[in-house]
């Protein structure tokens, strides 16, 4: 390919290029997006076609750019009021999705053993019989819970249709995959504010306080916050960065603190001790919208004194009184967490600690402060259904107090244990446990084993490491083929609508798998509501007031005279909204609810169960009295806490963990000898979670993952930039090689997670797909030959006690020079 | 952030560059093509670049550039001791220089070009009228000294295309400006991505334009990467790092990939 390129072609490519002088004519089609216009290269016909990104959860708006029905360029569209036209470098390379040289183009069936790598091309028809005679054999035996679905990425349209379908199937055995991500935060925010995700307003707020978020290489609303934050930082606002390791976040910041790992609320203990000394809290907002008083608070907070953080965090006690002293006059400030701070052991307390200090200081829901999030509230098609389940999905009995949701990484653990039931299909939809949960030796051996798991069907675009192992393969559409319509939160604190369409037609016999569970409803004899992917979403949008038409043509919408959702607990709520039969009030809590949404099964249950106790209250929840008036309130979720920021929970206090955030020690940490390392994983902005590693233009700039060690640390061990190390956890070892650096607190191993495939094509793992490779120009000029190493590998799938957050950050490892 | 930063001097800087920056992400150059005397400069702003590189993927998709070469990338430079370490990020593209090495050193034989009216004598690569370092590569013979003697080693030798004149060498590649959008009036594709509007491209001879603006508001501060190489780059950087990226390094070794070669 190289070399036989003709004069004549080369003349061809040149002139695309290089023919500069002459100005191209254009050739826009009246349906591009307001806002866009179309370019061309003399001779080639160009449309643009706005669609949404998927490269990661932040899901921002995009053009793609298509020449000849193929995608030549994908940029961010400039009427969302999100990502504001721009798009990261992860969004740039999705062109490398759609042209996989290893994509599965068809169904496919093993014909090896599992995991051999050798399959049978079959068709659609025979791939679709095989499984719905599967499915109808357990629907006969009234055995529908046997059918388990484990998806990673499902969201929007695309979740509400399978989910659909699940119901009507009957199986309630669903696994997701939010414990590996950032569950423990969420269930910390239920816990305290009510409905999960925080939105922070970087650009109306005087300083961020951050601690373990890596939001300007990766966030679940990355595009979002980091143009914010950077517009806030180029006005001169201050930024501290609490972080183990050096990240870029870090790095922007106008202070980088390095922390002992898993010790980031032992600084927040102390600065809101210290606010609290310091009088700088808000007494009206405490009185009013959270559940303690300022004198408890300050008792609580007595003994977390900057000197005792100083003391477990590493952290110099000055600096610690120095920034809650900022943070405490910056009216507002907002304090940023993530990962870093909550996939450990302690995390759901660090995340209400993260409340706490902002309820103190009344930072919450305001403009330049942290807010609930404003996303887009479509109304859609529900099938109705009863439906059964397996244990399966919340972590083995007694080891979580509230997996709000789930402990997906315990799942296969429990199918191997084998006393909660097993699934006799296990379906896999965008999900690869095998290289994206801990512990991947267990992982492959369960999976492999087919007395455990006897049907493994992969839902997939690309051969990954789970999918390798799967019996059959259904060959999905990458999200630059697909419909879907989606609801990211907003930062500009408006919801806006947005919708995802192909903006070329699926290769090979890709089809979307929405449209393939519509297929197996109908073989089932089903009754979904909708009969395609296309026809929900036109429902959908009938049923939402939402123009499909301009959806298609703008790819966004927002209404134009909506104004940015501030201080959304204060709505009053009018007296007809809860004067009523049906509506309960509360003595103890305070709360106006509504029983029948609850499971009560009658008004006497409820009154006697009361809301606090009575299971799924939260669904009726209605408003907050406070002092004779109800308010909106901080509106709950999954649990039937008040309208008021719970920084008290007895939901804690009846499992005996503190009710008020309070230090909580990580066992393994405790007493740790000077041969040992706190080993922390990472991500880095060119690449995504585990589904990024075969875009070429991302794995270019990022392929080697080399172990991250201070120097002093280095210098301990003997060991030299560039020498190879074993690192030895309790569940395994890994050979790697070593990066010394300054960027890390001594005490800390860093790998990122992202590399270290061994299946999912040439450019992640050097392996052509089993399933069939298609070179792409690019095959020819691959000039790297390390693909990194997973981290998962030594990392124990454990769950963090509260809600069953993977504590991804609490390995204990000693090193070796090899 | 280098500790040998000024604090007090960045907010001032960036306070005035966030007004102007922030308000129209994808900008339409409609108004400025094909008009008179037209002169295209870069600015880029340090304090609004994250290192994202999310320029650089857009530069490879824009032009499907092959693997092993970059039209445009962004150099990591870490500084300092723990626990006062640092990370500096340095947006790298052609300077598109007034006085080009590059263009000094092909060999070719000039022919004459006109532009929007004004003629000029054009090597296979060349310096336009209105700015930008462009290239034939249909006049190209594939000798590469150009890829030589630029002192930024902003230009590589393609993996795949082949000279014109001479098919049995590789020909040369580099950044365009994107001037078949500019042309077409959208800015360039680095600029339209950028998520923090770090860069600001436009008409340095329009003393209206934003670019021009701000560079004159932020005269003190704006430089160009080793303005001692004596080429006059046109493009800007605001709180360039002088120490850490002239001073202490040869800029050619903090290029973080090599080019026009096949490694395999």
């Amino acid at each position: 390919m190289t070399t036989s390129i003709t004069r004549r072609d080369f003349i061809k490519i040149s002139a695309l290029f290089s023919a500069l002088g002459s100005a191209g004519k254009l050739f826009g089609e009246a349906s591009s997006p307001s806002g866009t216009k179309v370019y061309s290269i003399p001779g080639k016909k160009r449309k643009i076609i706005p669609s949404s990104c998927w490269q990661c959860v932040s899901r921002d708006t995009i053009i793609c750019r298509v020449e000849d029905e193929k995608l030549v360029k994908i940029e961010g569209n400039p009427k969302s009021i999100r990502n504001r036209g721009k798009i990261c470098a992860k969004g740039q390379a999705g062109i490398n999705q759609v042209y996989d040289p290893d994509r599965i183009l068809y169904p496919m069936k093993r014909m090896g053993k599992r995991g051999e790598g050798k399959w049978k091309k079959i068709s659609w028809d025979e791939a679709l019989e095989e499984l719905t005679g599967k499915l109808k054999k357990l629907k006969d035996k009234d055995s529908p819970e046997k059918f388990m679905f484990h998806y990673g990425r499902m969201k929007g349209s695309d979740s509400k249709i399978v989910k659909n379908f699940l119901t009507a199937y009957g199986t309630k055995t669903i696994g997701n995959h939010t414990s590996i991500c950032e569950g423990g935060k969420w269930t910390a925010q239920e816990l305290t504010w009510g409905k999960h995700y925080d939105v922070w307003d970087f650009e109306d707020t005087n300083l961020i306080v951050n601690f373990g978020s890596n939001f300007l290489e990766a966030h679940t609303s990355h595009i979002q916050a980091a143009q914010r934050a950077t517009n806030a930082l180029a006005k001169g606002v201050k930024m501290y960065t609490f972080d183990v390791r050096l990240s870029n976040t870090a790095a922007k910041a106008t202070e980088w603190v390095p922390i002992k790992p898993g010790t980031d609320m032992a600084v927040m203990l102390a600065m809101a001790n210290v606010i609290m000394k310091e009088k700088l809290y808000d007494k009206e907002f405490i009185d009013q919208w959270t559940n303690v008083s300022v004198r408890e608070l300050k008792k609580h907070l007595k003994p977390f004194t900057p000197r005792w953080a100083e003391k477990v965090s590493g952290v110099p006690a000055k600096k610690i009184e120095k920034i809650a002293i900022e943070f405490g006059k910056a009216k507002p400030a907002i304090l940023v967490t993530y990962r870093g701070a909550v996939a450990h052991y302690n995390g759901i307390q660090t995340e209400r600690a993260k409340f706490m200090l902002e309820a103190i200081c009344g930072y919450l829901n305001m403009k330049g402060g942290t807010n609930q999030a404003v996303g887009p509230k479509w109304k859609y098609p529900k099938t109705k259904g009863h439906t059964k389940k397996l244990k399966i999905v919340d972590g083995f009995p007694g080891t979580v107090a509230y997996p709000t949701h789930h402990v997906n990484h315990q799942v296969l653990k429990m199918i191997k244990d084998g006393s909660y039931g097993r699934p006799d299909i296990y379906m896999t939809y965008c999900y690869n446990p095998v290289f994206v949960t801990g512990e991947c030796a267990e992982n492959i051996a369960i999976l492999k084993d087919e007395s455990i798991i006897p049907y493994l069907v992969a839902v997939d675009v690309f051969m990954s490491e789970t999918t390798a192992l799967a019996d059959l393969i259904l060959p999905d559409v990458t999200y630059l083929e697909r419909w879907t319509w989606d609801d990211m939160a907003s930062f500009a604190m408006i919801p806006e609508f947005y919708l995802r369409q192909p903006v070329i037609k699926s290769l090979g016999e890709s089809r979307q798998f929405q449209d393939v569970v519509c297929e197996i409803a109908n073989r089932l004899g089903l009754d979904l509501g909708f009969d395609s992917t296309v026809d929900f979403i036109k429902k959908s949008c009938e049923l939402s007031k939402v123009d499909f038409a301009l959806l298609k043509k703008e790819g966004v919408w927002h209404d134009p005279n909506a104004k940015p959702k501030y201080h959304q607990h204060t709505k009053e709520i009018a007296s007809a909204d809860y004067e009523s039969d049906m509506i309960l009030f509360d003595e103890e809590t305070g709360v106006y609810w509504d029983w029948k949404k609850s499971k009560a099964k009658s008004r006497d249950e409820a009154v006697n169960t009361g809301y606090s106790n009575m299971k799924n209250a939260y669904k009726g929840y209605i408003g907050q009295q406070i002092d004779g008036t109800v308010y909106k309130g901080f509106k709950p979720d999954k649990l039937n806490k008040s309208g008021l920021i719970e920084i008290s929970s007895d939901f804690l206090k009846k499992k005996n963990f503190s009710a008020i955030p309070a230090w909580m020690e990580i066992p393994e940490h405790r007493n740790l000898n000077s041969q040992q390392l706190i080993l922390t994983t990472y991500k880095v902005n060119v690449q995504t979670h585990s589904r990024t590693a075969n875009n070429w233009w991302l794995t270019e700039l990022y392929h080697n993952n080399p172990a991250l060690l201070n120097s002093k640390t280095a210098k301990k061990f003997g060991i030299k930039n560039g020498d190879s190390i074993k690192i030895i956890s309790n569940v395994g070892e890994i050979v790697t090689r070593t990066k010394v650096i300054e960027g890390i607190h001594p005490g800390v191993i860093a790998l990122s997670f992202h590399l270290g495939h061994w299946e999912y094509g040439e450019f992640a793992s050097g392996k052509k797909a089993s399933s069939g490779h298609k070179c792409v120009t690019d095959c020819d000029f691959v000039w790297w030959d390390t693909y990194g190493k997973n981290p998962n590998w030594i990392i124990p799938n454990k769950p963090d006690p509260i809600g069953g957050q993977q504590r991804w950050m609490d390995t204990v490892v000693k090193i070796q020079k090899v | 952030m280098g500790e040998n930063l000024s604090r007090k001097r960045f907010i001032k800087t960036s306070a005035a560059l966030g007004l102007a920056a922030v308000v129209l992400p994808n900008k339409i150059l409609s108004s400025v093509i094909n008009k008179k005397n037209t002169k295209w400069g870069m600015l880029i702003d340090l304090q609004r670049c994250y290192g994202c590189k999310s320029c650089a993927v857009a530069c490879k998709s824009e032009f499907d550039t092959r693997l092993g070469v970059f039209k445009s990338n962004v150099i990591e430079h870490d500084t300092g001791k723990y626990p006062k370490a640092g990370r500096n990020f340095l947006p790298w593209l052609c300077n598109h220089c007034t006085d080009p090495p590059c263009v000094e050193a092909c060999p070719t034989d000039p022919i004459t070009k006109t532009h929007n009216g004004t003629s000029y004598e054009a090597k296979a690569t060349y310096k336009r009228p209105d700015g930008p370092v462009l290239y034939d590569i249909e006049r190209c013979i594939g000798c590469h000294a150009c890829v030589e003697e630029c002192p930024y080693k902003a230009r590589y030798i393609d993996p795949l295309l082949r000279a014109g004149e001479e098919p049995e060498n590789n020909a040369i590649g580099k950044c365009t400006f994107c001037m078949h959008r500019v042309e077409q009036g959208i800015e360039p594709s680095c600029v339209n991505t950028c998520p923090g509007n770090a860069r600001i491209f436009g008409d340095l001879n329009d003393p209206d334009s934003e670019l021009s603006k701000l560079i004159n508001k932020n005269k003190k501060y704006v430089q160009t990467i080793h303005s001692d190489y004596g080429t006059s780059p046109n493009v800007y950087y605001l709180d360039y790092n002088k120490e850490t990226f002239d001073k202490g390094t040869d800029i050619r070794n903090e290029v973080p990939f090599e080019f026009g070669q096949k490694r395999k």
